[in-house]
This record gives C-alpha cells, structure tokens and sequence, in this order.
C-alpha cells in the first residue's frame, strides 16, 4: 500500500478531537426556569461535576470516527501497487506496398493483427498510442487499456504513397516523450518497402524501439513509367513510351495491353530480365485521348498492374489587350505560345471572359472576370489611387523572388515618369524606385492584379531583353493554371478558380463527385484512388470549362516492395524505467463514508424522531 | 360508563381525565397572550372520579355569602325546617316560632331555633404567568385541571362560582356561575385564558377586590414566583372578608432540579440571568432553600387563618381531593 498524499494524514487529528467532544462535558448549559430568586446567590459548587467523562459506548461516536478516519485515509490517496507502467506506440506502416499479399490476407492486414495482439497485452493501466505511418505520419488513436486502439485498427486504410518513416518515428518519439512516467515502447509494424529514417534526424528518442517485418517478398513487375510525347515533325501524332520493371530474382514474362480510348493497339508478351526493365514505344491513333496500359501477373503486388495517361491538348491563353496604342505590347505577346491576344480600344471595350485583360493608360469603370495587368492607371481610377507623379527616377530594388521577376533585372531602370499611389494593403510591391513602388502584385477580390506605375513606351526597357521575359511570366503568372495531365496518387493538387464559374465538380474514378466552390483556389487531395478524374467548372447548369487529369503509381520507388530498411539500425533501448502502476482506492475509501454518513443519519433520525 | 350521548359533562370530564393521562408536553416558552393548551378529551377514564367529585362539597369556616340559599351551613339563624337549637323566650321574640310541645313539657316558653342553608361563592383565581408555563407536567394545565374540578364540585352544589385568570394584570374575570349547566362556560373561560408575562400578584388582586366581589372562599392558584409581594395579595383578600386557600403549585423539576455542571439559568419572567457550578451540595441548598420558602407559606397562610396546599404537578387530581383537600379540610 503507497499513499501518493500522506500528508493529508494530519486529517487523522480528527479522532481524537471526536473522542474529546464526547469525552468533554459542554460549559455553561442555558437552562430556562421559572424563577432565579431561589438561586440567585446560591454558592456554586466548585468542583461541580469533571469536566469530563468516559466516553459511552456509543453507536454515533463509533459512526463518526470511522467516517473521519476513511475520509482521512481516503485523502491521503491510498493505491496498491502494481506492474510498471507501460506505454506502447504502435507505429503501423500504410504505404501501398503493404497491400502485398506474399502475407495472407496482406501485409497490412498482418501488420493490424499484430498491432492489435500487442494492444491486448496491455492492463488496464498502461497506454497505447496508434501512429499511421503514411506519407504523413499521424496519431490515430490514443488511450488507456487493451482495447484503446481497437476502433482505430478497424478504419485503417492504406496510403496513397509512400511512407515518411523519419517524421513517423519522430512523431512516435515526441509521443513517447509525452509519458516519461512509463516504459515506453514503439513497435514499428513494417515491410520496410519505403526508404529507412534518417536517425540523425530523429535524434535520441525515449523508448525500446522494435522493429517487425511483415512480409519479405521482392516478386513484383510493374509498369513504372508511361507517357505520351508529340512525334517528332507531326503536331497532332503522339507516340506513347511505357517502362516495365521486373523486382524479383526471375526473369518474368508477363502479357501486355495497350489500349488508345478503350482500343487495343498493342497485344504481346514481353520477357522482363530479373531486376530488370523493359521499354515500349507505341504509335498513338490520331486524336487519342486517353492511353491505357496494363500487364497481368502473378505477382504480390497488383495495384502497378496497369496505369494511364492523358494525351496533352494545346489550349489557348485568351488575352485581352486594351491599349490606344497597342503595338508595343502586340510584340512582345506574339512570340508567346498558345496565347491569343485580342486588341481592343479602351472606347470599345466590354468586360469579357479573357484569362488576362491588359489595360494601358487606361482603367475600365467595371474589371473582367479574370486576372488584370494595369499599366500606368490614370489617377482617380478605383483600384489604386494615385496621390503624386514622381519625375526622372530609376528602381532600385526588385524582388527576385517573385516568380513575375525570373530572369527580370530591372534596377537601375530610368523611369522618366512613375505614378505615386498610395499604399494598398491587397498589395506588395515587386520593384521599388527610390521615391515610390514601379511595380505592385497582389490580389484583390480573387483578382490577381498587376499595376506597373510607369508606361514602358515612355522607357528603353522595351528595346531590353528582359521586356519580353516579362511579358510571358506576367501571362504565365496570371493566366489560369492549367491542371496537369497526370498526377502521382496521394498528391495535392491545386486548381485555380474558374472565372464566371460557380462551382467545381471533380469526378472520381469510382464514379464520385467532389463539389468545390470555383470561386476561390482548390486544393484538391483526394487523390488517393488510381484512374480517370473529370474536373467541371459550372455555373449553374452550363459548363464553362472541363479538365482531366488521370492519377498513376508509377515510380521505382513505389513498386519496390523489397524490404529496404535494416532493423537492427532502428532497434534500439532507451527507455526510461517507467513508475509503478498505483490502483488507487479512494473511490472505494470515499463510497464507504457516504454509507456510513447515511447510515449515521438515519440512526440519528430515527432516534430524535422515536 | 361512559355514555354516547353528549353532555355538558363531558369536557369536564375530559380534562379532568387529563391528569390521569400523560399531558402533552409543550416545548419552549410560549408567545405571550397565547391560549394554553387544552388537555385532551380523548380518555373518559374519569368518570369514576366525576362521580366521587359530585359527593364532595367545599367546607368553610365561617364566612356566609349573601344570595339565595344553598346546600351550606349557616351561621345564622333563619326560618328552615332544619333544626338547631332552643332558647328561652324573651319579651320581643315572634310568638309563632315558640315550641308549644316544649310548652307542655316544660312548662316553660322556649323558642324553637332553625338553621338557616345558605351557598358560598367560589372565586376560582389562576396565575397564568409564563412561570406556571413551566415544568413536566407544565403547571398552568395542572392549575386549570384544579380550578376545573374545585369549580365543578361548587357548580354541582350549586354554588356560585366567579374568579378570573391573572399575570402581570388581571384578565377577564369569570361572571358568576351557578349550576352545572354553567359547567361548560366555565371551562371554556379556563381553556381561553391567556398567559401573561411575569406575574404581579398584590396588583392583580387589589384589581380583583376593586369592585367588591362577593364575599366567599378564595382559591390563589399560584407558583407565587410574583414581582411584588404575595403576602400583601393574600391579606388583600383576607380583607374583603373571604376565606383564603392559597394552593402553591410546584413543579417536580423545581423542588428537585435535575441540573449538573455549569449552567445558565435565565428567568423565564424576567430574563434575569444566573450562571452557577450545580454539583450535588449546590443541588442540596436549593431543596433547602425551597423547602424553608414553603414552610414559610405555610406559616403566613397559618397565622393568617388561610388554607395552605403545596401540590406537586405530577399528583392525581384524585390524591388532591379525596387526600390532601381532606385531610386539610378544605372538602368533605
């Protein structure tokens, strides 16, 4: 028996103070009689009675001092002792290749099993914590108990990449840190596909680390690598390249498909030497869209069975340049692939759905939908306000780290004349004179402006090289983002928002759709399932504009599912001894007083009222 | 046995029954002006008591009240058929009262002498100070049990019955009664009588013989824990020419308190605070002194030609009237 407040033993006091009560005889008793004239100077006794007396047997005395004595116990906080505490962190590994089955049912459904067995052992007492190791590690569960990690092993699912086993083992060292108290273990439940941690990284942690290999298998071929190019001297013909990988210590044939929008356009079976590769080039039909591949196996490992792939379309930047004198600007736009620029006087200028609008010397009373370039803004516009103009000044700074100056060095440049606006706060300046900001970058009402303070007519920039650079970063920084073809699975993809779009519907290959406001960027991450995704931009019924992307686990690394990782470089023991476990009973200590409080009051009760 | 029917006697009987019951006690002191509790009428365990009382009558000295005639007898002499004495005829005496068998066998004139029967008036005066709303069993319920019974056992002899109830002053007196139908009025007037505060005994009588009461035998029903002097208040009456019986209630807790250690005794009257060691010499003194103040009612009540009874609360009515008013004359 421990007491984690002996201290609050002192309340023991309590018993003889009880006893004393009804040791003492009360003083000074006020008695009520019908007359003192017959006691008034009656010499008192002087040893009246002793001021005390035995204690009687009493059932309420008896009462009193075993409730003060268990509330005194049950204050000191008594507890039993019992085995040290422990804490177990079950780091599980979710990267796809533990969906290898070289383990029946897989990998993963090993790794669960174990993890779970492990949690089972624990009492009641002791800790579990469950991390996921993904691309990003995660607590999933955490509590006292064997089954505290049950409903987290349940829902586990695998990742949609490879796994991070550094941030993993960090995550499970600060956790570990969290309970210095206990004896802390991390189980890492693995089939040490990914690359190993970086140790030096992870520093010292504070646990027995173990390492548990599930599944050793390497017999895997996979297509690691599919793409389409253009074919050389052709703009519409593509010829599609595909690479297949061969992880086991055989040489293996396996059957190929190619399919061009759902057509086969190649049958065979190719030879794959053992820790080998295999390449293919196909001729893609003329006006292909999507390129399916696949080969059939009798590997561990099938999700790298089969991938796709998007033939890219060209797809014009729409630019609408608004100038009285736009040659200039017309010069410098025309090189620029895929751009189509749209010169239009400021007298005759309607708001249009052009990606980029550039206007010079000029601000409409109404911005388009899209993204705006404002050169030299005359004062009293509603976008930047124009307080001065400074005379003869030349940039001193720029700011190389804004992607609208890559490969842009514009200090020193003379400005005959720079508009001083005011300060805005939607804004940051990019390139500053020594007076006032040339040229400012900034968002405004999911807007992306540019405002050049001078016109570059009135300047030599134009007859530099860097004019022209700038112009395409500037169409390059502003026009839409166009979404990529194909994406790796488990990444995060970014889809700018669709002017004059209200919402963003992405289809999923199952069939699913995603619903986004199209009115500000989307970061879409649920790319964990590999196939075909369809994004809709729409406003209202009608569709404005629609991409495709397809996601692929293509990759050496990805279908490696040889272990790579050395358990004896991450086993380790390092954990503190750990407290021993205390099973208090002051709930026990704290029920017996309420009884005993109850049972001395219906004692008294009945007592007063008999 | 007790009937069904309902009679006037039955309240009576019901508090007389009281004192054979347990009386209920009353914890704390009550508010002033508050109407005593009255016994219970549940036991009828009395009736045999009701019936002795009945054959009982109050004996006097010698004071005769004036008023109608009653079962009493008289000092004077009056036309009756009760007998008495002869006398020798003198010039002057009514010639029809002279005994003519006498006459011829004396040869003498003597005159026949008959008494005469006459009531008395009971006056029925109760302390009903917060004093004698003390003890166990509580003084003022044992006081009105007695004042019932003594007024009953007049009424049944027809005789009148007056009296008032007094504290610091006196409250409403009691008209005179007569008759046992009156019985009821009677107990109703004990039952509502207030209680008081403290006790102003020579003030309360000298109001009571303000409007020259009748003459009659006086019953003080008191602890004579007064402010002023009780002496004065029994000569006060003496003086209207009544028979006194001052009947002193006490408390058993006051002739033996049962008090120990140190203590605080406040006056239930006057508020006056005692603090005092009670040990088993101090308790001795108290009895002492008590006793010595009872014998020194006795003695005044003695030299005063006044009845004298120290009752302790926990007596049977019963005991008190077929014992003790016996024994001191009081009824026969």
């Amino acid at each position: 028996m421990t007491l984690i407040q002996p201290a609050a033993l002192g309340a023991l006091v309590a018993l003889p103070l009880i006893v004393l009560l009804y040791v003492l005889r009360p003083r000074h008793r006020r008695l009520v009689v019908p007359s003192v004239r017959l006691w008034q100077h009656l010499p008192s006794d002087l040893e009246g009675r002793p001021r005390w007396r035995l204690p009687v047997a009493n059932i309420l005395l008896v009462a009193q001092l075993l409730i003060a004595a268990a509330a005194a116990i049950a204050l000191a906080r008594p507890g039993i002792p019992g085995a040290v505490r422990q804490h177990l962190i079950v780091v599980l590994d979710t990267s796809p290749s533990m969906m290898a089955s070289d383990v029946s049912p897989s990998r993963l459904a090993v790794a669960v099993s174990q993890g779970r067995g492990l949690a089972h052992q624990l009492s009641e007492d002791d800790e579990a914590t469950l991390i996921a190791m993904g691309p990003t590690p995660r607590v999933l569960a955490s509590g006292k108990g064997p089954n505290a990690l049950d409903a987290a092993f349940d829902k586990i699912q695998p990742a949609a990449n490879t796994a991070d086993f550094t941030d993993a083992l960090l995550l499970a060292s600060q956790s570990a840190q969290q309970s210095m108290d206990s004896h802390n273990q991390i189980v890492v439940l693995s089939d040490g596909a990914s690359p190993g941690p970086d140790l030096s990284a992870v520093g010292q942690v504070p646990a027995d680390v173990t390492f548990r290999q599930i599944g050793s298998s390497s017999d895997n071929q996979a297509i690691t690598a599919l793409t389409v190019r253009p074919m050389i001297g052709s703009t519409d013909r593509y010829v599609g390249f595909v690479q297949m990988a061969n992880y086991g210590q055989q040489d293996a044939t396996v059957p190929f498909t190619a399919r061009a929008d759902g057509l086969v356009i190649s049958q065979g079976k190719y030879t794959i030497p053992a820790r080998g590769y295999k390449e293919v080039a196909l001729s893609l039909p003329v006006g292909t869209h999507l390129m399916a591949v696949n080969v059939t196996t009798q590997d561990k490992f099938h999700p790298d069975d089969s991938a796709q792939v998007i033939v890219p379309t060209s797809k014009q930047i729409l630019v609408d340049l608004v100038a009285a004198d736009p040659a200039l600007w017309q010069r410098a736009l025309q090189p620029l692939p895929n751009v189509k620029a749209n010169v239009v006087n400021p007298t005759a200028y309607r708001p249009d759905n052009a990606a980029v609008s550039i206007f010079v010397n000029f601000v409409p009373s109404a911005l388009p939908a899209g993204n705006v370039v404002l050169v030299n803004p005359p004062p009293g516009n509603k976008v930047v306000s124009v307080s001065a103009q400074a005379q003869n000044v030349a940039i001193v700074h720029a700011d190389g780290t804004n992607p609208l100056m890559g490969a842009v060095d514009l200090t020193g440049q003379y400005i005959p004349a720079l508009e001083v606006f005011q300060a805005v706060n939607w804004a940051q300046s990019v390139a500053d004179t020594e007076v006032a900001p040339a040229i400012l970058d900034g968002h405004q009402n999911g807007r992306h402006i540019v405002v050049l303070g001078f016109d570059p007519a009135g300047t030599d920039w134009p007859q530099q090289t860097s004019f022209p650079v700038f112009i395409a970063n500037l169409v390059e920084g502003l026009a839409p983002q166009a979404i990529p073809p194909d994406v790796d699975a488990g990444s995060v993809l970014d889809i700018a928002p669709t002017p004059g779009a209200t919402k963003l519907l992405v289809q999923l290959p199952d069939g699913k759709t995603d619903v986004f406001d199209a009115s500000r960027a989307v970061r879409f991450a649920d790319t964990g399932e590999l196939g075909h995704y369809i994004v809709t931009a729409t406003n209202g019924q009608t569709a404005i504009s629609q991409h495709e992307f397809v996601v692929n686990r293509l990759g050496i690394q990805q279908s490696n599912i040889a272990p790579q990782v050395d358990p004896n470089q991450i086993v380790r023991s390092a954990s503190p001894n750990g407290t021993l476990a205390l099973h208090e009973v002051w709930p026990w200590l704290a029920g017996g007083v309420l009884a005993l409080m109850t049972a001395e009051w219906v004692f008294f009760f009945r007592r007063t009222a008999g | 046995m007790a009937s069904n029917r309902r009679s006037p006697l039955s309240p009576l009987r019901a508090i007389l029954n009281a004192g054979a019951t347990k009386a209920r006690e009353v914890i704390g002191t009550p508010r002033v002006g508050a109407t005593a509790t009255t016994a219970s009428a549940e036991s009828l365990l009395s009736e045999t008591f009701v019936r002795r009382l009945e054959r009982l009558s109050l004996l006097t000295r010698g004071v005769i009240a004036e008023g109608v005639a009653g079962d009493h007898r008289s000092r004077r002499y009056a036309a009756s058929a009760e007998f008495a004495d002869f006398r020798p005829y003198v010039p002057g005496d009514d010639f029809r009262r002279i005994d003519w068998n006498a006459y011829a066998r004396l040869d003498g004139l003597f005159l026949k002498l008959t008494e005469a029967k006459e009531d008395i008036a009971v006056h029925l005066l109760v302390d009903s100070s917060l004093s004698m709303h003390w003890g166990e069993p509580d003084k003022l319920g044992f006081a009105r049990r007695l004042a019932a019974a003594i007024g009953y056992l007049s009424l049944s002899r027809y005789d009148g019955v007056t009296g008032a109830c007094f504290a610091e002053r006196l409250y409403d007196r009691l008209p005179l009664l007569r008759g046992r139908a009156q019985a009821m009025r009677m107990l109703s007037y004990l039952d509502d009588a207030p209680i008081g505060t403290a006790t102003h005994l020579e003030r309360a009588m000298a109001q009571y013989c303000a409007n020259s009461p009748r003459r009659g035998i006086a019953f003080l029903i008191s602890d004579l824990m007064t402010e002023d002097d009780w002496q004065k208040a029994v000569l006060r009456l003496l003086r209207e020419r009544m028979e006194v019986v001052v009947v002193h209630i006490l408390a058993p807790q006051e002739l033996h308190p049962d008090l120990d250690g140190e203590v605080e005794l406040v006056d239930v009257e006057t508020g006056d605070l005692v603090e005092m060691v009670v040990g088993e010499q101090a308790r001795q003194r108290y009895e002492q002194r008590t006793e010595a103040w009872c014998k020194q009612v006795q003695d005044f009540c003695h030299r005063s030609e006044c009845g004298y009874l120290c009752l302790d609360t926990t007596l049977e009515l019963e005991e008190i009237f077929l014992n003790k008013m016996r024994r001191r004359r009081v009824v026969r």
